[in-house]
């Protein structure tokens, strides 16, 4: 094909056929030697080569192909999943152009002519696309016509043309069968095998007996006449479920299935050049209501490795009430990517603070991690705060520092026992210097003066002691560690 | 005795000349602040990117602030310092009067036995800590081995304290410390020390409680 730029002054559609999806969004999960089939109206519509060499075929009866093995597993046909799925395949296709149409069952319209001069040569792009939906695991089919609806025609005939003159159209289409398209019955009625035939019948008389979108829909197939595609958007969330191969309450099994909603939700991140703040995972039980639970990330995240080590350590935390036939992930605040500036400690960034601190609080539980921040307080217990992390204030404090403070602070002072009038802590305690007095205030129910002394013990350890004036009491506060 | 034609064996130790055994040295060292302490670590300081342990069973003997210096600096250059699992609070008035960053210091409490190890090896590993203060309590070799490579792994200086009997027990960590009291002095005696020689006793004087104005 030679598509020289006066050639493409028309649209160039490419259709990408996806005829076993109904069968892969179950597959993404199961072994590839299980024999699995989809049946609609008590009929297989679809199956996969183990459930052939077992005697599956599409259009048997259900009871036949149950009768054929045990082994077979049978699952009814899944639209909204393969609807999930059929937008992540559109999702990727945004990246070689922005004109982009889902088509009925299962198909997607790719307009690439406005992308050749970005993206280069057609043969070189249409294999690109098409290999990666292959190694997506998807069984594809293309072909690129200026009719989008030439396109799927070929594409569902499995005649992978490339054909940018809309010249070559007729004699492309003439050997299909018209059960490829929506009007194959009307059109076997008039006696027609090939559809050749009726390109060549006059469109006055087709009109008057089919009516003019009949017409309509020839012209638009030879690209007489433009197609009225409605152009995709992305949806604003990801939310994308998974049906397990079989029910399981097996973090293994889980995460795997996770870890496939992760990939697509990286993918979905990296297109929309977004990250994810917070998302929901759902766990789905048959007789239970759902078991879900969110993850908030420090910041917005778009790598789904690390994601996924966060949702693993929930999914071990986790107690599940029953087993799980089918997951769930769906995000919920995405935030616009910041660019980020090159750090000069290329080892220690605050990203990577970020997600260590992350991964942190997924497991530990974010009261776990504090930081520390002085407060303007005179009480020595309330002159410093545990703060979360990472801080949101930073509230620096200008009071002067106080002289002759321990480095540990025992959290709850511990009442000392007394030899006489002489406080006990691993032996008599020895006063050294003078009392500093520390009033508590009236203020709150702690209230009471304390002195607080320096004191030795025979062990030379260095503490930090108080009397409070009232009971005459003597308290361990601190440690010079 | 050597075979003919081959070298002759290197005496014990040339003045100037490392052997290869002693290439294992520590890698990169963080400089104590105590220039007694730096005299007898091989290369001058803490080892990074390895484990210390601070063996004792003694509390408000100076076992802090034998490190604060060093500690100081690193918080000083942005970096973080973790405290997992320590039995008081570090109390920010006094870290801050000895001129530590206390916006770097991150208290990681996990309340399960099970998790306070892992944070241990995460903090180690993570590369976003300048150094880990941990109390782990018991803790057997395997154990010591994971936490010693996961300080290498995330160049970090990783600091154990744990109880004086843990001497009898044998550890990977690159410098072993032990702990004893003299009133105003402390006395640290190197039970092992990576790349150097073992057995040897330093007699400190430490910044002083309070800080001088």
């Amino acid at each position: 094909m030679n598509a020289t730029p006066a050639q493409r002054a028309g649209p160039l559609w490419l259709a990408l056929y996806f005829p076993q999806l109904p069968l892969e969004v179950f597959t993404a999960t199961q072994p590839r030697e299980q024999a699995l089939a989809i049946c609609e109206q008590e009929r297989i519509g679809t199956c996969n080569t183990a459930a052939r060499r077992l005697g599956v075929r599409p259009g048997q009866q259900l009871t036949e192909a149950r009768a054929l093995s045990r082994e077979l597993i049978i699952r009814p046909r899944r639209r909204d999943l393969e609807q999930q799925a059929l937008e992540g395949l559109a999702l990727w296709g945004l990246e070689f152009t922005s004109q982009l149409a889902l088509l009925a069952d299962n198909a997607l319209a790719l307009e690439l002519a406005g992308s050749l001069n970005l993206l280069g040569d057609l043969h070189t792009l249409v294999r690109q696309i098409s290999d990666g939906y292959r190694q997506r695991g998807h069984d594809c089919h293309y072909a690129l016509t200026p009719s989008p609806g030439a396109a799927l025609l070929l594409a569902r005939a499995r005649r992978p043309l490339l054909i940018s003159d809309r010249a070559e159209l007729p004699r492309a289409l003439a050997p299909l069968p018209p059960e490829l398209s929506e009007h194959g019955p009307a059109l076997r009625s008039l006696g027609i095998e090939r559809l050749g035939q009726c390109l060549q019948l006059p469109r006055a008389e087709l009109g008057r007996r089919f009516g003019e979108a009949f017409v309509h829909w020839l012209e638009e197939l030879q690209a007489l006449r433009p197609s009225p595609l409605p152009r995709w958007q992305a949806p604003e969330q990801f939310s994308r479920s998974l049906p397990l191969p079989a029910e399981s309450d097996h973090h293994e099994a889980l995460g795997f299935a996770f870890h496939r909603l992760l990939q697509e939700l990286g993918s979905f991140l990296r297109l929309r050049v977004k990250g994810v703040e917070a998302l929901t995972a759902q766990m789905f039980h048959r007789k239970h209501s759902v078991t879900e639970f969110t993850l908030s990330l420090l910041e917005p995240e778009q790598n789904p490795r690390y994601i996924m080590e966060l949702l693993q350590q929930r999914l071990q935390n986790l107690a599940l009430p029953a087993a799980v036939h089918e997951v769930r992930l769906q995000s919920d605040i995405l935030t616009p990517l910041p660019s980020r500036p090159g750090s000069l400690f290329a080892d220690i960034t605050p990203l990577d603070w970020s997600r260590f601190a992350g991964r942190l609080q997924s497991r530990l539980g974010s009261d776990a991690i504090r930081g520390l921040a002085l407060a303007d307080d005179h009480r020595p217990e309330y002159r410093q705060r545990l703060t979360p992390l990472p801080a949101t204030d930073q509230h620096r404090d200008s009071a002067e520092l106080p002289a002759r403070r321990p480095l540990w602070l025992l959290q709850t002072p511990q009442r000392l026992s007394c030899e006489g009038e002489k406080p006990l802590y691993n032996g008599k305690l020895q006063l050294d210097g003078e009392a500093e007095r520390v009033e508590t205030g009236w203020w709150d129910s702690h209230g009471a003066a304390r002195d607080y002394y320096l004191a030795r013990n025979p062990g030379a350890e260095l503490l930090w002691i108080y009397r409070e004036r009232r009971s005459g009491h003597w308290y361990l506060h601190g440690i010079f560690a | 005795m050597a075979s003919p034609g081959s070298p002759e064996p290197l005496p014990a130790r040339l003045p100037g000349v490392w052997r290869g055994s002693e290439s294992r040295a520590w890698q990169r060292t963080l400089p104590t602040g105590l220039p007694a302490l730096d005299a007898i670590l091989p290369g001058g300081g803490w080892p990074v990117g390895a484990l210390t342990e601070i063996l004792t069973d003694q509390q408000g003997i100076g076992e802090l602030r034998l490190l604060l210096p060093a500690l100081v600096r690193l918080s000083r250059e942005g970096r973080w310092l973790a405290w997992v699992a320590p039995p008081h609070l570090p109390y920010a008035p006094a870290l801050a009067a000895h001129g530590m960053a206390i916006d770097k210091v991150m208290l990681l409490r996990p309340r399960a036995e099970k998790d306070r190890f892992w944070a241990l090896e995460q903090a180690l590993r993570s590369a976003s800590c300048g150094a880990v203060l941990a109390w782990p309590g018991t803790a057997d070799n395997r154990q010591l081995r994971r936490l010693q490579l996961a300080a290498e792994r995330g160049s970090c200086w990783g600091i154990l304290f744990r109880p004086a009997d843990s001497a009898r027990q044998a550890s990977p960590a690159a410098l072993r410390l032990q702990l004893q009291v003299q009133p105003d002095r402390l006395e640290l005696t190197l039970l092992k020390c990576r790349g150097g020689l073992a057995r040897r006793r330093v007699e400190l004087e430490l910044p002083p409680t309070p800080p001088l104005p």
